[in-house]
């Protein structure tokens, strides 16, 4: 094939992944500590805000400061919807996600106009703006209170084994990993096709990209507004499953957690944000002792990561793969 | 008042700016910790304002050149998203350091007067009278620095050409240290003169560091004027907006605008093109 | 309106109060291979700029194949059939020849998002047929055998052609070729050459800006001659050569008469 430097066969990769699979899946049935489960469930949320960025940011190469704040609107959306107009979860989220995009939509074109460094600064200010509207906003969002109370999702009602609720734990963790795979399944045939080759190009070079004939701006709003979507989904997912919100999570610490996830982890490849909005979180749990000082550590953590390995913990492995490759010729 | 604080921390950020063409995301937690240098000088060693101020300025200027040479060096021949990830890092460093070491409380301490005098039948008092005034002292000795002195000079040339500056002997290193020291300087002076009006927290540099992006970008980056007289015009246009049209979105319509001017003129109104 | 697949008319350019370009007007015939030489900053990367889109002009008008295009977009621009290289070297460095050749192909723009990732079968056509020109264009630019070298290991002159073959991934009718033979070792100087006549042999135009002089004589058509942003003459390559104004703005007064 003229693909060289693949790392495994196709078929090796199938195998891989239908094993991965069935560990994942069974994981609820032989870890039973609730705490645990928590903590791969809100991995999982992690994961698709992460995924979300990356796609924007590994991809078409713009660094979206707001992604939190995305996901905030998500949140918010979601839980209203089910609070307010007592919309089942299952209506409540589609719904959510929808807004969150149209918002990424109508915020996305103004700011993707602009090149270079105006974008992180845009969006940062774009993301302030809208985390004090939500902050704010008593009547409607709770101010700085926040919303309470949000209910589960109801359960289905499956053909054999009967309803499957989610107030479990362990039903959520299915849940997430659910939709997990659904954003990976979107963002790999996005990236995997021509179309990705696209987005990669304008993070390569915008101006060459244009001088292909592409049109660079409208495949980066269309980008924008899918990531911002799945970071409304990761958001809706997380109202639910919390039950309670806060204008914090509309900050923009929401939106450096999942900057970290993405760049530690390894920005601009698929498995980079999940091996990062997994293996942070955990760390973050054990950090806990540290208290308000485990922030600190991330930032030192950021700071070096981005100096000595820019491509996170799945770009130090390739390193270390990459050469033993070369030497076998 | 609000726009001499703004002009100021703007002017810090877009002298930065203007010379490593890196947007230092971290000023607004810098402006912050000389907020907090200032209250410990005054309240553990009983200093007066004044001196406090000034030792402030002293230690953030330090900060800022120690700052440029650790954290942001490395990154200049990088891709410019690195620069910003490592901003966003010291911002979690600093705001988290000081977060745990003092607390979140708020925390003030009194200006040099508690006077309250009257000008032109307006009862103002005295602190917001020293902030202004300061501040356009400040502005105005930063300008002269620029303009007049060789050191302000070579500062301008390695903004504006840093090979042709590099050709002439000048040593960039130098220069950007220094400026990264002035800028963050300017900031600490900014955060002691508003201190005593305003309250002392660790988050106190977000709404700060916002505007001042607003303002910069507004202005132009890298625009001495537009930093200035953006911050003073953004200063009036949040107090017009919060006394007269509503608290609660000031925010949201300040960064509504900007969002909007930048679709329509991405470089600014007086901005060079960098980028 | 001419027959010129390219024209430009009148066109000025002012950056703040320096004015770039002076009321420059020429015609590009089709199939011809058309150079635009003058000393440094004489104003023909910014011609090209112009052209092609990514500077909008202060007065005039460019017009191609009888459609103006002033005033649109880079990008529709090249969709209309407009080519062009830059004077420094601009690759997707850290991808392949073969990638960056992909990237340029009209099947990579025209794939909508929605069947990205809902689609199957146009997909997977537009894919394979990308991938197929992109390999065709390795052959024809001479890196048959570098696909799979990323851009930042080529040597500078397979840069060049590479930069060339992502010029006519689009297949347009106008290539536009600025400097394309810049800091090119003299053995890589024939390459390039021969591949230059091989896009005219396709019957494309090519517009060319280039400071070898030896290269631009024996390849040119004709010639058009600028200095400080304003026309000084077109004319078949002798003619130039040996015109007193063309010669004076490159070495000066005193050398003007000796020609």
């Amino acid at each position: 094939m003229d693909e060289g430097g693949k790392v495994m066969g196709k078929k090796k990769k199938a195998i891989i992944l239908c094993i991965l699979i069935v560990i994942i899946l069974s994981i609820p049935q032989i870890v039973k500590d609730e705490y645990y489960l928590h903590i791969f469930v809100m991995s999982g949320i992690w994961i698709i805000s992460a995924l979300s960025l990356n796609l924007i940011l590994g991809y078409a190469g713009q660094l979206n400061l707001a992604q939190g704040t995305f996901f905030g609107i998500g949140a918010y959306a979601t839980g209203l919807l089910m609070q307010k107009m007592g919309l089942s979860f299952w209506v409540a989220l589609p719904l959510g996600c929808l807004l969150t995009a149209v918002i990424g939509f109508i915020t996305g074109l103004p700011t993707l106009r602009t090149r270079g460094h105006y974008f992180p600064i845009a969006t940062m200010c774009l993301g302030i703006a809208i985390y004090y509207v939500i902050a704010r906003w008593d009547d409607v969002t709770g101010g700085a209170r926040g919303l309470f109370g949000l209910p589960r999702p109801d359960p289905i009602n499956l053909p054999v084994l009967g309803a499957l609720s989610f107030e479990s734990t362990q039903n959520c963790y299915y849940l997430v990993f659910f939709f997990v795979c659904l954003t990976i399944l979107i963002i790999y045939r996005l990236i995997s096709s021509l179309s990705g080759k696209r987005l990669i190009a304008i993070r390569g070079n915008e101006d060459l990209a244009q001088a292909l004939g592409i049109n660079t701006m409208r495949d980066k709003v269309i980008c924008f507004t899918i990531s911002t979507l799945l970071a409304g989904l990761a958001g809706g997912i997380f109202a639910s499953y919390m039950g309670s919100l806060m204008a914090e999570n509309a900050h923009f610490v929401t939106s450096f957690e999942i900057l970290l996830n993405v760049m530690i982890g390894g920005v601009g490849t698929l498995i980079g944000p999940i091996i990062g909005a997994i293996f942070l979180p955990i760390l973050s749990e054990e950090l806990h002792f540290l208290g308000g000082w485990r922030l600190v550590v991330y930032g030192i953590i950021l700071i070096l990561t981005i100096r000595f390995l820019p491509f996170g913990i799945v770009g130090g492995v390739r390193i270390l793969l990459g050469e033993r490759f070369k030497k076998e010729g | 008042m609000l726009g001499s604080v703004y002009a100021m921390v703007a002017l810090g950020l877009t002298l930065i700016y203007g010379i490593l063409n890196v947007p230092n995301f971290a000023h607004g937690t810098l402006y912050m910790i000389g907020a907090y240098f200032a209250y410990f000088a005054i309240v553990s060693f009983g200093a007066s304002y004044w001196v406090a101020l000034f030792v402030s300025m002293a230690l953030l200027f330090v900060a800022g050149i120690l700052l440029e040479r650790i954290v942001f060096r490395p990154f200049y021949d990088k891709p410019l998203i690195n620069s910003f990830i490592v901003a966003v890092g010291l911002i979690l460093v600093l705001e988290n350091t000081a977060l745990s070491l003092w607390g979140p409380e708020f925390r003030q301490f009194s200006g040099p007067s508690e006077k309250v005098i009257k000008i032109m039948g307006v009862m103002i008092t005295m602190q917001r009278v020293i902030v202004i005034l300061t501040a356009a002292v400040m502005i105005w000795l930063v300008h002269l620095f620029i303009k007049k002195t060789r050191l302000g000079a070579a500062i301008e040339a390695t903004s504006q050409n840093p090979d042709g500056a590099l050709l002439m002997g000048i040593n960039i290193s130098h220069m950007r240290g220094i400026t990264f020291g002035i800028g963050t300087a300017l900031a600490a002076v900014a955060a002691v003169l508003v201190a005593p009006i305003l309250l002392i927290y660790p988050a106190m540099g977000h709404t700060v560091i916002g505007m001042a992006f607003v303002i910069i970008i507004v202005g132009g980056m890298g625009s001495f004027i537009g930093a200035v007289l953006g911050g003073y015009i953004i200063g009036l246009l949040e107090t017009i907006v919060t006394s007269y049209v509503t608290n609660f979105f000031t925010e949201a319509i300040i960064f509504g605008l900007l969002v909007i001017l930048l679709a329509v003129k991405p470089t600014g109104l007086f901005g060079k093109s960098h980028g | 309106m001419g027959g010129g697949i390219l024209e430009v008319k009148n066109v000025t350019k002012y950056f703040g109060g320096l004015k770039a370009i002076d009321g420059v007007s020429f015609e590009i015939t089709e199939g011809e291979i058309y150079s635009i030489i003058g000393p440094n900053g004489s104003g023909k990367t910014t011609l090209f700029n112009l052209i092609t889109g990514f500077l909008p002009l202060t007065e005039g008008e460019i017009f191609f194949k009888g459609k103006k295009i002033s005033g649109l977009k880079p990008y529709q621009i090249a969709r209309l059939g407009i080519g062009r290289t830059f004077q420094l070297t601009t690759l997707f460095m850290q991808h392949t020849v073969l990638e960056n050749l992909i990237i340029g192909q009209r099947q990579t723009r025209e794939l909508g998002i929605a069947a990205s990732i809902f689609g199957y079968r146009e997909r997977r056509q537009k894919e394979r047929e990308a991938k197929q020109r992109a390999h065709e264009m390795a052959e024809f630019i001479g890196l048959g055998s570098f696909k799979n070298v990323p851009a930042a290991l080529l040597p500078h002159g397979a840069q060049k052609q590479l930069s060339i073959g992502l010029a006519l991934a689009g297949d347009p009718e106008l290539v536009l070729l600025d400097e394309p033979l810049g800091g090119v070792d003299m053995d890589e100087i024939d390459a390039i050459i021969d591949l230059i006549k091989k896009i005219r042999e396709k019957g494309k135009t090519i517009c060319l800006i280039e400071h070898k002089m030896r290269v631009v004589m024996n390849v040119s058509d004709r010639i058009l001659a600028l200095s400080y942003g304003k026309k000084l003459i077109v004319d078949k390559p002798e003619a130039v050569a040996s015109n007193g104004e063309v010669i004076a703005s490159y070495l000066g007064d005193q050398y003007a008469a000796h020609s």
